[in-house]
């Protein structure tokens, strides 16, 4: 799904990683949105929506619509269309809400709600 | 933190707010949730509309770059990329956060240039993931450089939904069709030729009924409308993987209602904006909209109210001189209004005008050009017999050598090709509206202003030799061709009507990207053939359903 050759845009993208999705192991270029690595490995079923479990891509692919919501390494509802790939990274489907992990001592100062 | 001007968004108006700013002295900090800046440019790889003297002519990727890199020039300007903007607050702060953290600004002034967001429409299936914004597969494909499918239905065809089309052609993506809605084309008619001639059907008075797929989309059912509603039993089934909804843009109006502007619904504009005086600044005294956040126009305008916000804005700070402002600012008003001043900006005169203070100057012609462009071309974005006829040079003219024939029919506000004419063939012109004039006894056939039209719409045909006509080709796809390679000519609506055999391929530096193909085709066809594609015909369109 990538495109090799362009006649008018040159692709300049980053180190290949891998990470990690739904117990396989993916590879997208580093820094380039999640989204696009996933679409680039075929991967089109994002989410699945709250009430009805329908499947859910992403629809703007700018960080307005939260449509791409997924869980990145346990935190949910990260918009994925936005959210930078690195190497090791662990991606989710999320379904229904999220739920986030209790706060860690540590972490101090971070909002946390829902 | 704090600075004399925070501007909002780093796209072409926010871009050009800033550097107008920085120029003349002011403090700026801008915004951007992206990186790299140039918002939606970045994604425009066809080459902009306008004038020459501004930049037509040269790619939106490109502009981006250079208002990029005049930005970062200025040591007066900080860009804050990958930094979203959370809220404005009364004592004039703006708050946003990066990376976890909150930046706090307070400013003196502050330029709000959002920019604007995608509509989706309403239709059963419209969540499957393969239903897209056209913006969000630009951002994929042109950005990212991933496909976003094989075959993809179009929904819209203003100029989001034909370039996008004319894009994943580009990208080597097959695309089914276009449907439009209305009974007309939204968006300039150059760009709907350009796809036509690739075989793309453009299907008006036509809408998406419902999409189809289990887990994913697999294809739609897109019926005729009439007077705003489907038409029974015309549903027919079309194979899609993808659909991309290009129907309309809405104002991001956010910040403008937290820091309580006098906000106008004037749906010619896309919804609600900001009322705004000639300055661009609205009714809270020191906050200034521009682009597509004060009403939903080409990106040229854009750039053109951006330029405009940061100059009042410097000028109110004093950094500008009373006379010395009024002077520029006569001079964007004057380029907005030329911008405007077509029959393609009708409705954008109209929203201007519900904000009481419409384009100042002249050349306001009404209406779609009913009198000039057939229904042909409006209906299917493909010129038909009498649009030809009058770009077609005198038989004699075409007996005698090249010349270049300029299939450009609708008043758009574009003149690069006047200015690309060493000869004076194509006459300079009075409006920018203007449609090219060509003479056709003075033009030498020599094919500069084929690749230095944004419309991709002009040729060069030499029907002179006994054996064969050759015409000169317009070229954005890969891979090219090599001379000797046969090829299947293709007419104005993507159909096959010959074989062609390459002459010559001219891809040099100077054509920045626009190949031009010199393609033998039978005699007498030099008027017909306006594409090819290698092997028998393209790969898109709605035939084999």
């Amino acid at each position: 799904m990538r495109i090799e050759r362009h006649p008018i845009i040159e692709f300049v993208n980053g180190p290949m990683v891998k990470f990690h999705f739904e117990g396989r192991e993916l590879e997208g270029f580093q820094g380039e949105p999640i989204a696009a690595a996933l679409h680039a490995a075929g991967v089109k079923v994002l989410s699945h929506s709250p009430h009805l479990g329908r499947p859910r891509g992403f629809f703007c692919a700018i960080g307005n619509c939260s449509s791409c919501l997924m869980v990145v390494d346990g935190r949910p509802n990260v918009r994925v269309c936005v959210e930078r790939l690195a190497a090791g990274m662990t991606v989710e489907r999320q379904r229904g809400r999220g739920r986030l992990a209790p706060a860690a001592p540590a972490a101090g100062g971070e909002a946390r709600c829902g | 933190m704090t600075s004399d001007v925070a501007v909002v968004g780093a796209g072409p108006a926010g871009l050009c707010a800033a550097i107008a700013a920085a120029e003349r002295g002011a403090r700026v900090a801008v915004f951007d949730r992206e990186r790299p800046p140039g918002g939606q440019l970045i994604k425009q790889t066809h080459r902009f509309f306008g004038s020459a003297r501004e930049q037509a002519g040269t790619r939106g990727i490109d502009i981006a770059r250079q208002l990029g890199a005049r930005l970062g020039a200025l040591p007066a300007a900080t860009l804050f990329s990958d930094t979203t903007v959370l809220g404005f607050y009364p004592d004039r702060v703006l708050l946003a956060e990066r990376d976890d953290e909150i930046i706090k600004c307070r400013a003196e002034r502050f330029i709000f240039a959002t920019g604007a967001a995608e509509r989706p429409l309403a239709f059963p299936g419209n969540d499957l993931p393969g239903i897209y914004g056209a913006g969000a597969v630009q951002t994929l494909m042109n950005v990212h450089g991933v496909r976003p499918g094989r075959r993809v239905l179009m929904v819209g065809s203003g100029n989001i939904g034909l370039i996008v089309s004319y894009q994943l052609l580009q990208a080597g993506v097959a695309v089914a069709a276009v449907v439009e809605a209305l009974p007309h084309i939204g968006g300039y008619l150059v760009h709907a030729a350009k796809i036509r001639r690739a075989g793309v059907p453009i299907l008006t008075a036509h809408t998406v009924l419902e999409a189809h797929g289990a887990d994913c989309l697999e294809a739609a059912t897109i019926g005729c409308v009439k007077d705003f509603g489907p038409v029974p039993g015309t549903g027919r089934r079309v194979e899609c993987d993808v659909m991309c909804l290009a129907v309309g843009l809405s104002p991001l109006g956010d910040l403008m209602w937290e820091a309580g502007c006098r906000m106008v619904f004037c749906p010619e504009l896309g919804g609600h904006v900001a009322w705004r005086d000639a300055d661009m600044q609205t009714s809270v005294p020191g906050v200034y909209v521009a682009g597509d956040a004060a009403g939903i126009e080409e990106a040229s305008s854009a750039m053109a109210e951006g330029r405009l916000a940061g100059l009042a804005s410097a000028a109110s700070l004093g950094l500008i001189s009373g006379d010395e402002y009024r002077r520029c600012r006569a001079e964007v008003l004057a380029e907005l209004d030329r911008l405007r001043g077509g029959p393609t900006a009708q409705k954008i005169r109209e929203g201007l005008a519900r904000l009481s203070f419409g384009p100042a100057g002249g050349g306001m012609s009404a209406g779609m050009d009913a009198e000039t462009i057939s229904a042909q071309l409006l209906e299917t974005g493909a010129p038909g017999p009498a649009d030809v006829a009058r770009a077609t040079p005198p038989p004699g003219r075409l007996a005698r050598g090249p010349v270049a024939v300029v299939e450009c029919f609708q008043r758009i506000p574009c003149d690069p090709c006047a200015v690309a004419c060493k000869r004076g063939a194509i006459a300079p012109f009075a409006d920018i509206n203007d449609l090219p004039r060509i003479d056709h006894d003075a033009c030498d056939g020599c094919g500069t202003c084929i690749s230095r039209c944004p419309g991709l719409a002009i040729f060069v045909v030499d029907e002179s030799r006994p054996d064969a006509a050759v015409v000169r080709l317009p070229c954005e796809f890969l891979p090219l061709p090599r001379p000797g390679d046969e090829v299947s000519a293709l007419d104005r609506e993507g159909r096959p009507v010959a074989t062609g055999r390459v002459v010559r391929v001219q891809s040099g530096r100077a054509l920045d990207r626009t190949a031009v193909v010199w393609l033998e085709v039978p005699r007498g066809t030099g008027m017909v053939v306006r594409h090819f594609v290698a092997g028998a015909g393209p790969a898109g369109g709605l035939a084999h359903e």
